[in-house]
């Protein structure tokens, strides 16, 4: 679906502003995304945009009218636009009106992690993950923030420009080219080594949890059922996972009691890079069992267009065996990963949604900070004459010194005030 | 021959049998260094990198018994830094001593280091050298060469409130521009191109210092075309000089374009004695930028006379103009004083060359692929009108003393008035701070 700013025509120069980039949502840092309802494009944060409507053109077209975009502050961070939805939560855009540094950020509703087995555990040692974790193939959390008067949580983290499943999905054939899966697995790879140095294992490796920076480098996020092995534990075994089905190993399709843990995240990794090279999984089904049951057989086939390398790569990773599995110094010792493959032409980038570079949301936000389009009603069309007029009688008004502050609320509410070459003097410009 | 890396000793020794047709000349360098080696004594140096050049590395060796400090002259870096004057014992001269504690986050002695790496990688004589660095318990000592007018942003501070003669901006911006060319040549982009990171010499050369924000574009050996790392330690400084580029961090990315923008901010900060945006927020700046807003010199071509007798009418009232490109209307910011309505004036009474304007205008085209690069800016009217100026620097400077240096000690023991002396030029010379 699109959609079109209402009266767009009417607005001229302002209909930019109005216009909500808000719901153009790109997917999602999360697999599991339900299809957003309609009623999600509200923000229930009561933000303000009580205001806006929709109204059915047909049933594709939806055309609306958002006034403005409200500013919102959560301690020193300003709220941006939605980019995503998972199972736990809205991720959001956020700026950090200090450092000036894009961020993202993850709202948790106590009342919605109730719901949610295991959902309050798993954000908690989630955080704890994160915050002890350092790496750049892993997301980093920047900070956690709690209001408990609306029993809601925001983790703010790292921005990253999308997910590799969205890539996939931009393309017909759901694959990318070898150049580019490898460039990506290789940072998966180095990524998971560190986690396992690090005693976690993450359990749910997937192209949904698999994030690119705006450099193209890739972080793993949600480790929300991720485990910390014991200090003293002898080896890696484990005796849960809650991760996707389709990544899921044999042993773990097979309700094995224990299991080798880091040798789940290598399968994870192998279905992973089976799915971002062929545009396929290795083992389907119609339903979880049927599904389970495929991979506890452990019949799978490498299409033919896989190179020799690759597919002995593969059946390196998808052994049904975890012990004869590879390990990830084996994967970084094979030919393949070693391998400098040639760029080709077909890379695939991030669709321009919202736009060409992914550019930030808030900017629409600050204005509303700033009270850049706070103008009366009768002023919204002002043309380009009309605001030499109002340039004049603001003049006037300034110089009548009886009504201070009825003057500062105009200035105020003027669009551009430019001052950016002012000629105040510098008050304490130490630098540092 | 070159000594790239004649600290290196068994490095060296490799070469040497490598190539045998210079055998002899190499083995007399070989014995020179050792040499060297043996004057200098235990070495604290902590990064063995580019020496400037063997008589130099000579003369300023890595010893803090070497270097009698003086004054402090300046401080940086949020204050973790202060700069000294000092006096090096051998040669009598005076240096600056720059001195670092490292009880700083994991990140700044990252910045720390990255500065000292960077600038001991490099040679050119429009970029400050480090003579050598010391580390001594907590401390990074850094010896560089005495810039006796100090920043461009002290000499604004101190003496031209309203901003710089042109032709002593065009003669900054001229050596800056060669400093500048050779780090992008290199492949480096600065990230923090403003008025306190450009030194200026007791004869009016222009140093380009600060290399704490700079990165390299090149990695795994590849030149990339763009980058996107976000400077992110000590920001809050450096962010109202960053092009718009740096600031969104989107996918766009950035290249050396950025430095060009930081330099035509520089530009006006140094013609208007005040930087662009700096009443703003930083969100507000962000915005303005993201606008597409582009700031510009103030004079009498840029500054409105009715708007300056509107505001002269209401100087109680508060009102300062300001402008912009596209909005040239009276606008306010929130506080005024007597001050700035003077400074105001006297933009109004300067008129800037039109030569001078279209060079701001060329740096801080919003498109960076439409702003000219360091080279050919060289080329730049603006640059060229003081190719055959007859005066330097330092005239267009006067009344601003410099502090001298030149061979104050003649013997030990006359040494010390002398130091006094320049303690003096230094206080009256009131430098707020020294930055690097």
């Amino acid at each position: 679906m699109f959609y079109t700013p209402d009266q767009a025509g009417t607005d001229g120069a302002e209909s930019e502003l109005y216009y909500d980039r808000g719901l153009y949502q790109y997917h999602s840092h999360f697999d599991d995304v339900n299809p957003l309802p309609l009623d999600m494009m509200y923000d229930d944060d009561g933000d303000g945009l009580d205001d806006m409507f929709f109204h059915r053109v047909d049933s594709a077209e939806i055309i609306y009218q958002p006034r403005q975009k409200k500013a919102k502050m959560i301690g020193k961070y300003l709220m941006g636009d939605l980019l995503g939805e998972g199972s736990y939560g809205k991720v959001k855009e956020m700026l950090d009106t200090e450092t000036l540094e894009r961020r993202a950020v993850k709202i948790l509703k106590q009342k919605r992690l109730r719901k949610i087995p295991n959902g309050e555990q798993n954000v908690q040692s989630e955080i704890r993950f994160l915050r002890k974790l350092r790496h750049k193939n892993v997301i980093h959390i920047v900070d956690v923030l709690y209001n408990t008067e609306k029993q809601k949580m925001y983790l703010v983290m790292e921005y990253c420009a999308g997910v590799i499943q969205e890539l996939l999905e931009s393309v017909p054939d759901k694959k990318l080219p070898i150049y580019q899966c490898h460039k990506y697995f290789v940072q998966l790879i180095d990524g998971l080594e560190y986690l396992h140095s690090q005693n976690i294992v993450h359990k749910d490796i997937k192209p949904g949890n698999l994030l690119l920076s705006t450099a193209e480098i890739l972080k793993i996020i949600d480790l929300g059922v991720a485990e910390e092995l014991d200090m003293f534990a002898e080896d890696d075994t484990c005796c849960t996972s809650q991760g996707s089905p389709a990544f899921q190993p044999p042993e773990i399709a097979n309700g094995q009691e224990s299991f080798p843990g880091f040798k789940v995240d290598i399968w994870s990794a192998g279905v992973t890079l089976y799915n971002i090279t062929t545009g396929k999984y290795p083992y389907e089904g119609d339903n979880i069992y049927k599904l389970f049951e495929h991979i506890g057989k452990g019949d799978y086939t490498i299409p033919e267009e896989c190179d020799h390398l690759l597919t002995e790569l593969l059946s390196g990773l998808l052994q049904k065996d975890p012990y004869d599995r590879f390990t990830i110094k084996e994967i970084k010792n094979h030919d393949w990963f070693r391998k400098k493959h040639p760029k080709t032409l077909d890379y695939v980038y991030f669709l321009p949604r919202p736009d060409e570079y992914r550019s930030m949301t808030v900017v629409p936000y600050l204005e509303d900070l700033h009270n850049y389009y706070m103008e009366d009603e009768e002023e919204s069309y002002a043309g380009e004459s009309d605001r030499e007029q109002r340039g004049k009688r603001e003049a006037v008004v300034c110089q009548d010194m009886q009504k201070p502050m009825e003057k500062k609320k105009r200035r105020r509410r003027r669009r551009n005030i430019i001052s950016c070459i002012s000629v105040k003097k510098i008050t304490g410009c130490a630098q540092s | 021959m070159s000594l790239l890396c004649y600290r290196c000793l068994p490095c060296f020794k490799t070469r040497v049998s490598v190539s045998s047709s210079k055998l002899d000349e190499t083995e007399s360098s070989m014995e020179s260094f050792v040499k060297l080696q043996k004057d200098a004594g235990t070495i604290l140096e902590a990064f063995p990198l580019l020496p400037l050049s063997v008589d130099r590395m000579n003369q300023y060796r890595a010893n803090v018994a070497d270097y009698e400090l003086k004054t402090v002259i300046g401080r940086g870096f949020s204050g973790a830094t202060t700069i000294s004057l000092a006096r090096h014992r051998p040669s009598k001269s005076l240096v600056a001593v720059r001195k670092t504690n490292l009880e700083l986050s994991a990140e700044d002695v990252l910045l720390v280091q990255n500065e000292i790496t960077v600038t001991r990688q490099l040679s050119h004589p429009n970029l400050l050298p480090y003579y050598c660095t010391i580390v001594i318990n907590r401390e990074v000592w850094t010896i560089a060469p005495v810039m006796a007018y100090g920043s461009v942003q002290d000499l604004i501070h101190a003496h031209f409130h309203n901003g710089l003669h042109e032709l002593a901006i065009s003669l900054i911006l001229r050596d800056v521009l060669k400093g500048l060319d050779y780090l992008h040549h290199l492949g480096y982009v600065h990230r923090s191109i403003k008025a306190s990171h450009i030194l200026i010499s007791l004869n009016g050369k222009a140093c380009l210092t600060g290399l704490r924000s700079s990165i390299s574009m090149i990695r795994h050996g590849v030149r990339l075309k763009r980058i996107h790392d976000f400077p992110r330690s000590q920001i809050e400084t450096n962010m109202y000089w960053l092009s718009s580029q740096i600031l969104s961090q989107n996918l766009e990315g950035y290249g050396p374009k950025s430095d060009m923008y930081s330099l035509g901010i520089t530009a006006c900060e140094m013609g208007n004695g005040c930087v662009p945006f700096q009443d703003m927020a930083p969100s507000q700046m962000l915005l303005e930028k993201s606008n597409g807003t582009m700031p510009r010199l103030l004079d009498s071509t840029t500054v409105d006379a009715s708007m300056l007798q509107d505001k002269e009418q209401a100087v109680e009232a508060d009102s300062i103009p300001n402008l912009a490109e596209n909005d040239a209307g009276p606008s306010g910011a929130d506080k005024g004083s007597f001050d700035s309505l003077s400074s105001d004036q006297a933009a109004y009474k300067r008129t800037f060359s039109c030569m001078f304007h279209q060079f701001v205008e060329a740096c801080l085209h919003r498109n960076p692929s439409l702003r000219p690069t360091a080279a050919q800016l060289f080329h730049h009217a603006f640059i060229k009108q003081v190719r055959k100026l007859p005066v330097g620097l330092p005239v267009l400077l006067s009344p601003v003393k410099p502090l001298k240096d030149a061979d104050p000690f003649p013997n030990d023991m006359s040494g010390e008035p002398e130091v006094d002396a320049v303690t003096e030029t230094m206080e009256n010379l009131e430098i707020e701070t020294w930055d690097f």
